[in-house]
């Protein structure tokens, strides 16, 4: 099976944030309690939740006395090295022949090892872990995701990854500045950026790494039967199991 | 628009100035961006602040609110002083080998004739005309060398906006207008297509009118209208402006942009047409689309005999009868009834404060929304005491646009009929559901009450069902035969003896068919210029690219032979689009007269016209941080003055920042709609003010702190937004800030947060009174204590 992608072209977004509510209305996402004074930008939610898996964000620079402003799109990268599957103790997280990184609700027990493990701290959790799911119910049925179809300039788009890393390298050719962001990282990710400037400007690490305790919480996931890593996982985390809360 | 949207594709350079079109008009990116990537297209943003659309555009210049005229002056004089424009075109094209008037002047911001020297200036303009013969015939200078011609009178009125000069008034960095100068101009050249884009930073000024005229100058002398890609491109506002001012929805017009007779002027039918029927151009059909319009309104009862009812129709007294002026009738105690439809004045309207106070005077108020808006709830405003306030207000639920059939017009004429989607809920109705009840329970009353005037309500025709079909209005603004009642294929066909009705001449055609009407038609286009003639219906007669005999050099050779509109090729017209002129005859036949509409045939770059004079002039805003630099008259000297006193001095100390204000893509006008979408109050919940990180620093506050922001009208606490994206302007040598407020909040609705327009002045256009929404005095403090 061809592996697919998402390109975000940075260079051509204009931040109208329709990828962020289509996501939600797809997904039927509720939508947060937000305050302009949470984060005094445009941005809002200030990052990912469990109900908010695409986040725009809003970056602005000086560069030798000129302003930039650039808009780009947050959500699961889904690796081919995927740090969520390898530690998920219940083995709720799998990949599709696309290469998608997919969370099943039913197994999920919002343990929080996923997050901690994720080198861009993507799921999060409420009741279960929540992520973009790179939707994968409308690919399947030959439909865009719902991100890529509401984009009206060319910022986002969905297809064959190879073919989107060519057309990304043709585009950043004539630009020496530009950064083409998702090849080599963690084997491949498959959302594909073209970045304006230094990826770091917008919080994508050359080499991501997972967070400190991973190595920790692997052990304790090789070591232990699935229900017991999730409750110690997730109580080293501080997190708490909201799914058993619930339940109780 | 004079072209359209996907019309964008085809330019080569773009200009958005007063527009922040990736914000508002999000869409429209597409087409731009198709452009850059076919033509390697340029697109220039102007505009006070970095907005979303300067992240995308390639060439920012900033420009201190209420300068246009004298920005876009300058690049017209840049392209005088230059010889960039095209020759041919405006030789042929234009007015400007026209021998003005030797009487006519211009001297320190006045022209000729004015009847005062301090303000509320009624010209007297018999000095603003042309030389004729003793034949009448207007006289010409073909070399345009003599110096009352009008391309001699632009040149020494644009002299004054030089380089330096432009760049003091505007704050915009010489460099950087010398930049957009310099790229603008390079579609002087013949085959280059150069785009205006504009919105409401260009007509919300007390000389909003001027803005638009100067971009149609610029437009004339590069040869930019008529052609594909380029055009004076007006993005409205509000999805279906367009369709609303085509159909009469102002206070001066009736449906077809015909004006609304006027007592004194008018008294008779007979009157309307001599005074308002030129002798030259396609208006001299006036009399037909008039009558045409009197036999829709009142079908078989207007005959020849009574003037088609002209008796009728309501005219025009000596009072404005504009927005503000209607607000201030209302504090007056002359109007005391309102209906408010699918309006929301109490956070829209200019010094909104004010505006709500005013709507305590009426006996009655009737607000038709989606849901129960500030204008409907204003008794209820916290902190208002309601034991006074006496208006019955009545609450009438209306459908949503998707809930109801109809057609909507888009910015670029199309006029897209749209099938209802949903059920309205509960007891929501659809617009016309509600005019229809109403317009009967109206002939009821008279029937059985008589009252003074009961004519026209009892003798209007209104046959549109017991269940009204929007299917059958279409109809009616189409127009039809009288005599059986068959639909007019266009308006061609119109008669001015009582044989044909139309509600809106330039939309016959649009609806020509019962069971196929154009407006329903949705044939993509296969091969041609990317407009799509067979998608919808465009106004006037299916014509994508107005003017368009204009895209053809006189001799019928298109300007730029990769993107005809329409051409000669020797025998005969060939064309991409509806000919704006008779194709039945050989190119040299029209190569003088393709602006049809003006009774001299050839586009104005001198306007009598408008109030304030023939020639845009800078003027500074109602208030302002500086005098005016280019002459002694400060302000419009033509724009009426309701409030004398509402006004901070010019340079106030009291009130030292500029200003302005502006819509976010996430919000919409007033927020009735989108204040109640729990996703976008999500992305953008609060009200906030934007300043500069040096006016942060002044006042100490940082992004998200509150702050109270004041006018001589009122103030306001919002949250700040620093950011390095506003800067201060350099002005007589110092700098001062500005800030742009974001409008869309008020009390009622999910969201809630203060109106912004409490602050904004009621000052307006001279010719359209639109208020001065864009440029106004303010100070900002520390607040949240």
């Amino acid at each position: 099976m061809t592996e697919m992608a998402i390109l975000n072209d940075v260079t051509r977004c204009m931040g109208c944030r329709g990828c962020q509510v289509a996501c939600k209305q797809w997904n039927e996402l509720p939508a947060e309690e937000t305050s302009f004074a949470q984060t005094g930008s445009y941005q809002n939610p200030p990052d990912l939740t469990a109900t908010t898996w695409n986040l725009l964000k809003f970056t602005e620079w000086n560069n030798s006395n000129e302003v930039n402003w650039a808009f780009s799109r947050r959500a699961c990268m889904h690796c081919t090295d995927a740090a969520c599957i390898d530690i998920c103790p219940v083995e709720a997280i799998s990949k599709t022949a696309e290469g998608f990184v997919i969370i099943d609700k039913n197994d999920c027990v919002a343990c929080g090892m996923c997050e901690e493990a994720c080198p861009f701290q993507v799921p999060k959790i409420g009741e279960i872990a929540g992520k973009c799911n790179l939707c994968f119910d409308r690919v399947k049925n030959d439909l865009q995701p719902a991100c890529v179809k509401t984009c009206s300039t060319g910022a986002l788009k969905y297809g064959p990854r190879e073919d989107l890393l060519a057309e990304a390298r043709e585009i950043s050719a004539e630009h020496p500045d530009w950064q083409i962001y998702g090849e080599e990282q963690l084997e491949g990710l498959h959302v594909i950026y073209i970045l304006p400037d230094d990826s770091k400007r917008f919080q994508l690490a050359k080499s991501p790494q997972p967070g400190n305790l991973v190595y920790l919480l692997k052990a304790i996931k090789f070591c232990l039967p699935g229900s017991l890593a999730c409750s110690l996982g997730s109580m080293l985390l501080g997190k708490g199991n909201k799914k058993k809360e619930n339940q109780a | 628009m004079t072209n359209h949207w996907v019309d964008y594709q085809n330019s080569d350079v773009l200009m958005n100035i007063g527009l922040n079109t990736a914000e508002n008009h999000p869409v429209s990116m597409k087409w731009i961006e198709k452009a850059q990537k076919k033509n390697n297209a340029k697109l220039i943003c102007v505009d006070p602040r970095f907005t979303r659309t300067a992240a995308v555009a390639d060439l920012y210049a900033p420009i201190r609110p209420g300068t246009n005229i004298a920005f876009l002056g300058g690049i017209i004089n840049y392209v005088l002083e230059n010889e960039l424009y095209n020759f041919d075109y405006i030789q042929n094209y234009t007015n400007a080998s026209y021998l003005i008037d030797p009487e006519f002047s211009f001297a320190d911001g006045m022209f000729s004739g004015a009847n005062s020297e301090v303000s509320e200036i009624s010209y007297d303009k018999s000095s603003w005309s042309y030389q004729r013969d003793e034949d009448g015939e207007i006289i010409k200078d073909e070399s345009l060398a003599d110096p009352n011609c009008v391309y001699q009178l632009l040149k020494e009125h644009y002299s004054r906006y030089d380089l330096d000069t432009v760049s003091e008034i505007t704050g915009c960095p010489r460099d950087k207008f010398e930049e957009v100068a310099q790229l603008f101009s390079s579609t002087g050249e013949p085959d280059r297509a150069g785009n205006i884009m504009y919105a409401m930073g260009i007509t919300q000024f007390s000389h909003g009118s001027q803005n638009v005229r100067s971009i149609a100058m610029l437009q004339l002398l590069l040869g930019n209208m008529g052609i594909a890609g380029g055009g004076v491109n007006a993005q409205r506002g509000q999805s279906n402006v367009q369709g609303a001012c085509d159909t009469g929805m102002l206070f001066h017009l009736v449906p077809g942009y015909m004006g609304v007779p006027r007592a004194e002027l008018h008294p008779t039918l007979a009157d309307y047409f001599e005074v308002e029927t030129p002798e030259t151009g396609y208006w001299t059909n006036k009399p037909k689309f008039f009558v045409s319009l009197l036999k829709a309104f009142w079908g078989e009862n207007a005959e020849e005999n009574n003037n088609f009812c002209y008796d009728y129709l309501p005219k025009l007294d000596d009072r404005d009868r504009s927005h503000m002026a209607m607000f201030k009738e209302m504090k007056e105690g002359n109007i005391t009834g309102l209906i408010s439809w699918a309006d929301n004045p109490a956070v829209s309207g200019p010094s909104a404060g004010s505006e709500r106070e005013d709507l305590a005077n009426l006996d009655w108020l009737i607000s038709v929304d989606i849901f129960e808006n500030e204008t409907a709830s204003f008794w209820k405003e916290p902190g208002v005491d309601r034991t006074d306030i006496k208006t019955e207000v009545f609450l009438l639920p209306a459908a949503l646009h998707i809930e109801r059939s109809g057609s909507i017009t888009n910015s670029g004429r199309w006029i897209q009929w749209r099938n209802k989607s949903l059920e309205a809920p509960e007891d929501a109705k659809s617009d016309l559901w509600i005019a229809d009840r109403l317009f009967k329970a109206l002939k009821e009353a008279y029937q059985e009450e008589g009252g003074v005037f009961p004519e026209p309500i009892l003798e209007m025709n209104w046959d549109y069902g017991e269940k009204p079909e929007p299917e059958k209005v279409a109809q009616e603004i189409n127009g039809y035969y009288t005599g059986n009642g068959e639909l007019i294929a266009d308006f061609t066909g119109l008669e001015d003896d009582g044989s044909t009705a139309s509600g809106s001449w330039i939309y016959a055609g649009y609806y020509n068919d019962e069971e196929e009407p154009a407006t329903k038609a949705r044939e993509p286009e296969t091969e041609g210029i990317g407009s799509h003639p067979g998608w919808s219906f465009s106004w006037p007669l299916n014509r994508r690219i107005i003017y368009n005999r204009a895209g053809a050099d006189p001799k019928g050779k298109p300007w730029n032979p990769d993107r005809p509109v329409i051409w000669w090729n020797g025998n005969q017209w060939k064309m991409n689009d509806v000919p704006d002129f008779n194709a039945g005859v050989p190119p040299e036949e029209t190569a003088r007269t393709p602006f049809i509409m003006l009774p001299e045939l050839q586009a104005r770059l001198f306007a009598p016209g408008l109030a304030e004079g023939p020639f845009p002039e800078h003027y500074e805003p109602w208030e302002s941080p500086t005098r005016n630099i280019l002459s002694r008259t400060q302000f419009n000297p033509a724009s009426p003055i309701l409030y004398p006193d509402d006004r901070a001095d010019v340079g106030s100390e009291e009130y030292p920042y500029i200003a302005t204000s502006y819509r976010v893509t996430e919000h919409y006008q007033t927020g009735v709609m989108t204040r109640n979408m729990p996703w976008l109050n999500e992305a953008m919940p609060d009200i906030f003010v934007e300043i500069s990180e040096t006016l942060a620093e002044k006042i100490d506050v940082e992004s998200g702190d509150e702050v109270i922001v004041t006018t001589k009208r009122g103030e306001i606490e919002v949250a700040a937004c620093v950011t390095p994206r506003l800067k201060p302007f350099k002005l007589n040598g110092s700098e001062v800030e500005m800030i742009g407020l974001i409008w869309h909040w008020g009390y009622a609705g999910a969201s809630k947060g203060p109106v912004a327009n409490d602050l904004t002045p009621s000052i307006g256009d001279a010719n359209t009174s639109i208020p001065e929404y864009k440029a106004f005095l303010c100070n900002v403090r520390k607040g949240g204590r």
